[in-house]
């Protein structure tokens, strides 16, 4: 899904083209560049239509940074003992079967699997292919197919034998939505300009297009964004689909995965002798660690070798010695207006798709004001567009970068594209948005909004991650500048944009995203072009959807995991407990289970979860006990002269204990609600976590059956109270 | 001091404290006065407060509070990650949280006392189905529904306080019941019934003022329940959206600045729990004066 998200600018070149074939064509082409790249030319249409304003482009939030010393860092890349330990914030699970892998983009990130091509920028910074999978490429003239050479001695995992011509033609038939539509591959429903893929000799295979455009190489084809891996045929052949879908995927990366459990772990071995490059780690254990304060002292006291880290903490980190991980992933904070200019036919079809407008929102206008053409210039969308325009004129871009960002980001005109782009270079003054809170002021009161009246503006900005920061600057930017009160909504993409449970009716602005971490809510995926059933987008068009995205340097992914953005939520008291016995003293580990009965990872999480329960009886032993030392028979037996601790222990204690044993139910449900929490701050792979997962992604079955094990549970622990009773209290009898 | 003719007074400093010993325990001044303060401080938070909750300038971010180094008067507890003076948040917020517990403790008050004194003033199939309703509630896990059906209707201040109205409620109709169960066989409640009073009567006239003391003494105990309950829920991300202030979220937002900007989680920390601890003291001492049956609770 990551990959349905961050290959949005390739989505959203198709959905433009789709709007474009319809009849209500949203509008005007603004200029075609043609950039001269040394490999091939690219032709690249611009349209515009003034919609998203990315706020501020950061350079970096991931870093992989080694807790050696700065110096020594460069020299020692390999982990003397062999294993490179990570934390991550989370990541999705992998399946080995390609057509229901929706997260298998991120085996190009992990350099489990290859891409057919790579990217690299030449000298003039234009970007362009080179070979990975693919060694030499040729386009037939008329652009109807091209043959694409393979690297000889390209070894699959597992000993799968070699990588072949008929491995790539297979693969990608089975994923593609063209040849397969059950395919829910997550680059596999991205490769819209293949129609088919056939081998031509054991090295050669001819892809088929059914279009073909200067970006098809470079936005379906490499891991510019997210690649497509190859797996082997040879492994269906031999083992069957079943075999393959309860296994780890079988592809040709310099690493072979060998666990891959979502919030828990992925482990991963190095391939001996790989064609293109051998690690010189022999293993790689990534854990999963929802909290970035966990992540961070993980490094810091060594527990890690790498870790995802928040921007907030990398100006301390560097400053202690730590450095960012060569290979950069940048990301981006795009403000982004949800509109519903749906398409009215189906792109491939043409039959008629029934929609409704929604225009209830101040930055959403309506083209049909007037009747029943499309008109772009009614009052309504002349309106809408002086809000969208004023909403982002208020935001001082370089502020947030110098303040939020500490120096580390920049402010950025146009989304998906890099200030030393040509093609930004060409025009710059033609995108920028220059902060002028008078002006937005005017504009607004143009509108109809003057003050901001009528006028809430309800932003998506994703759970957590440097983004919900930028956000937050922004909020304040829009109360001071306009007066406007926003309303920030930090659900999961998925409990927001639920297609099972409610339509599909986003038309709030949301949180863009970017290559490498990517959530970007859209209202239909893509176009209906590639989607059975008649999906189209549903966003109004961004401007930067026509540009491609560039990197900024050589993909070498060996070096970077792509990450993403955490999601879970914590307890403080765990936080604090890491700050201290971890970060401070160095004395226990921050987070996991640790190998066999590590006792020493088990005392913070068991103190944290322990602590309120405690509470709890405390209160509840302390009345009884005061209750029964009062009575009678305690006071026969003070007089007798029976040793006080006899009466305590056994005169009073046990007859005190009732109370708190009838307890333990609730006490048993602050251990529900606690696991939560404790498992998210010390990343211990358990059900309660599943559970907070299960939640955000919306995946209702699961949470049915937790509930139910948890009430099961409730359930056998009364029963056990009950029959404790009788045990402790012989009078106590049930008929 | 005169003293009466019995006995003079033990004086000395031991004597005086023993003396406010006995009189902080009979009356919960301590708790009555936070408790009283940190209303004030929410009622009165547009009086109280210099700057605006949601105004912010990202020049004067992570100001440290009075009393640090950097700090000033001017932000006395500091301000957060964009600026805003964590004060005026603190009282804002304040006035959030005891908004929403209020309004969903009286709600599930009058929800939770009706059923309960219906399951036991007439018993039989109503009160099997209200008895088992509770039993069944008691056995869901709150996070997780609550989890689940903030993310289903969406976040808001009345999703929040439906929640917790979803969690009070059930605690209020075990209690009632058992003490209907108790009074409706009393004299007097047949009485009404031979004087050809009505149901409603009954109930209203009859009953009702016999639950009141535990119905105000469990309502103590629970609201401090409910404010955490409210910060739990905002700092999971399910409580009220932001930016609005709430003590839950400002503490969840801060918790990642804990190393480098303490102040920014650790204020709205101990107002939660001053606010917890008074209301969980004041009902402790309600119940012991009220209702020492209820020891248990």
């Amino acid at each position: 899904m990551r990959l349905a998200i961050s290959l949005t600018a390739l989505v959203m070149v198709f959905a433009l083209v789709a709007l474009a074939c319809t009849r209500e064509v949203v509008k005007e082409v603004v200029k075609e560049v043609v950039v001269e790249k040394p490999i091939e030319v690219v032709k690249t249409e611009i349209r515009e239509v003034i919609v998203e304003k990315p706020i501020t482009q950061i350079k970096e939030t991931v870093i992989i940074a080694t807790p050696s010393p700065a110096d020594a860092m460069m020299d020692e890349r390999i982990v003397p003992s062999g294993t490179f330990n990570g934390a991550i914030g989370n990541f999705s699970p992998v399946t080995g079967w390609g057509p229901s892998c929706t997260a298998c983009s991120q085996l190009v990130g992990a350099s489990v699997g290859e891409a057919l091509f790579a990217t690299a920028r030449d000298e003039s910074g234009a970007i362009g292919l080179t070979p990975r999978l693919v060694e030499k490429w040729e386009l037939a003239d008329d652009a109807s197919y091209s043959d694409f050479k393979l690297q000889k001695g390209v070894q699959f995992h597992q000993d799968f034998g070699e990588l072949t011509a008929d491995d790539v033609a297979w693969y990608f038939n089975l994923i593609n939505t063209n040849t397969n539509p059950e395919s829910k591959h997550d680059t596999g429903v991205q490769i819209f300009d293949l129609a088919m893929a056939e081998a031509i000799d054991r090295y050669t295979v001819r892809f088929n297009w059914g279009s073909y455009g200067g970006y098809t190489l470079m936005m379906e084809f490499t891991d510019i964004q997210e690649g497509v891996e190859t797996m082997s045929k040879k492994a269906f052949d031999t083992k069957g689909q079943e075999w393959m879908s309860e296994n780890v995927p079988i592809t040709t990366g310099p690493f072979e995965v060998q666990k891959w459990t979502q919030g828990e772990e992925i482990r991963l071995i190095a391939v001996p002798d790989h064609w293109r490059k051998t690690s010189n780690i022999a293993r790689v254990s990534i854990l999963a660690v929802p909290e970035g304060t966990t992540r961070r002292a993980m490094l810091e006291s060594g527990q890690a070798h790498g870790a995802q880290i928040g921007l907030k903490d990398m100006p301390a980190m560097i400053n202690s010695g730590f450095k960012l991980a060569p290979e950069l992933i940048q990301n981006q904070v795009n403000l982004g207006f949800g509109g519903n200019y749906w398409e009215s036919v189906h792109a491939k079809s043409g039959e008629p798709l029934e929609r409704t407008r929604d225009i209830s929102k101040p930055w959403v206008g309506d083209p049909y004001e007037n009747g029943d053409t499309f008109d772009e210039n009614t009052h309504s969308m002349q309106n809408s567009r002086k809000v969208r325009w004023a909403l982002s004129q208020a935001i001082d871009r370089d502020l947030i970068a110098e303040t939020v960002l500490s120096d580390l980001g920049w402010g950025f005109p146009v989304g998906h594209m890099s200030t030393d782009d040509p093609l930004y270079l060409n025009n710059p003054g033609r995108w920028d948005i220059p902060y002028d809170p008078e002006a937005a002021q005017a504009l607004l009161e143009e509108a109809g909004h003057g003050g901001c009246s009528d006028l809430t503006p309800i932003v998506w900005t994703g759970p957590s991650g440097v983004g919900v920061e930028v956000w937050d600057a922004v909020g304040v930017m829009w109360q001071t500048n306009l007066g406007c009160t926003p309303e920030f909504d930090r659900t999961d993409y998925y409990a927001q944009h639920r297609p099972g449970i409610v339509a599909r009716t986003s038309i709030n602005i949301y949180s863009g995203c970017c290559p490498g971490m990517g959530i970007w809510p859209m209202e239909w995926s893509f176009s209906s072009e590639n989607y059975p059933g008649g999906f189209g987008v549903g966003i109004e068009t961004p401007t930067h959807s026509r540009i491609y995205t560039t990197k900024k340097q050589t993909s070498d992914p060996e070096q970077g995991f792509a990450l993403f953005g955490q999601a879970v939520p914590t307890f403080w008291a765990g936080i604090l407990l890491i700050i201290l016995f971890t970060v401070y003293l160095d004395w226990l580990p921050a987070a996991g289970m640790g190998e066999g009965i590590a006792v020493r990872n088990y005392i913070m999480p068991s103190i944290v979860l322990a602590w309120l329960p405690a509470a709890g009886y405390l209160r509840f032993t302390r009345s009884a006990m005061l209750e029964v030392l009062d009575s009678e028979y305690v006071k026969l037996a003070k007089a007798k002269g029976v040793p006080y601790r006899s009466i305590v222990w056994k005169h009073a204690f046990r007859n005190a204990s009732l109370i708190p044993l009838t307890a333990t139910a609730l006490v048993l449900a602050g251990f529900i609600t606690g696991s939560v929490l404790v498992e998210a701050v010390f990343a211990w792979p358990g059900i309660g976590f599943y559970a907070v997962q299960a939640v955000a992604t919306n995946n209702i079955n699961v949470l049915v059956a937790i509930v139910l094990i948890f009430t099961v549970l409730f359930i056998i622990a009364n029963f056990i109270v009950d029959i404790m009773y009788g045990l402790l209290d012989p009078r106590i009898r049930y008929s | 001091m005169t003293i009466d003719a019995l006995g003079t007074r033990p004086s000395g400093i031991w004597a005086s404290l023993g003396r406010a010993y006995g009189f902080l325990t009979r009356w919960p001044i301590i708790p009555m006065a936070v408790l009283i303060i940190l209303v004030l401080m929410a009622v009165f938070a547009p009086v109280i407060t210099i700057h605006e909750p949601l105004d912010g300038n990202l020049r004067e971010r992570n100001v440290p509070p009075w009393g640090a180094e950097t700090g000033s008067t001017n932000h006395i507890f500091g301000t957060d990650h964009v600026g805003r003076d964590i004060f005026s948040r603190v009282a804002y917020g304040s006035r959030v949280s005891l908004m929403v517990a209020a309004v969903a403790l009286v709600t599930g008050t009058i929800v939770g006392t009706i059923l309960g004194l219906i399951a036991g003033y007439f018993g039989g199939i109503a009160d099997e189905i209200i008895m088992r309703i509770v039993d069944i509630w008691f056995a869901f896990p709150f996070l997780m529904i609550a989890l689940l059906i903030a993310a289903v209707i969406g976040q808001g201040i009345s999703t929040i306080m439906g929640l917790l109205v979803l969690l009070v409620w059930s605690s209020y109709v075990r209690y009632v019941r058992a003490e209907v169960l108790t009074l409706r066989e009393r004299d007097y409640v047949a009485l009404a019934r031979v004087a050809g009073a009505s149901t409603m009567r009954i109930l209203g006239r009859h009953l009702l003022p016999g639950v009141t003391n535990t119905v105000v003494v469990v309502a103590t105990l629970r609201a401090g329940q409910l404010v955490l309950a409210e910060a739990s829920l905002s700092f999971l991300g399910a409580g009220i959206p932001p930016p609005t202030p709430t003590l839950g979220s400002m503490i969840a937002d801060g918790r990642d600045y804990l190393r480098d900007a303490w102040w920014i989680s650790v204020y709205p920390g101990i107002t939660i729990f001053l606010m917890v601890m008074s209301l969980n003291f004041l009902g402790d001492w309600l119940r012991d004066r009220i209702d020492p049956r209820l020891r248990q609770l």
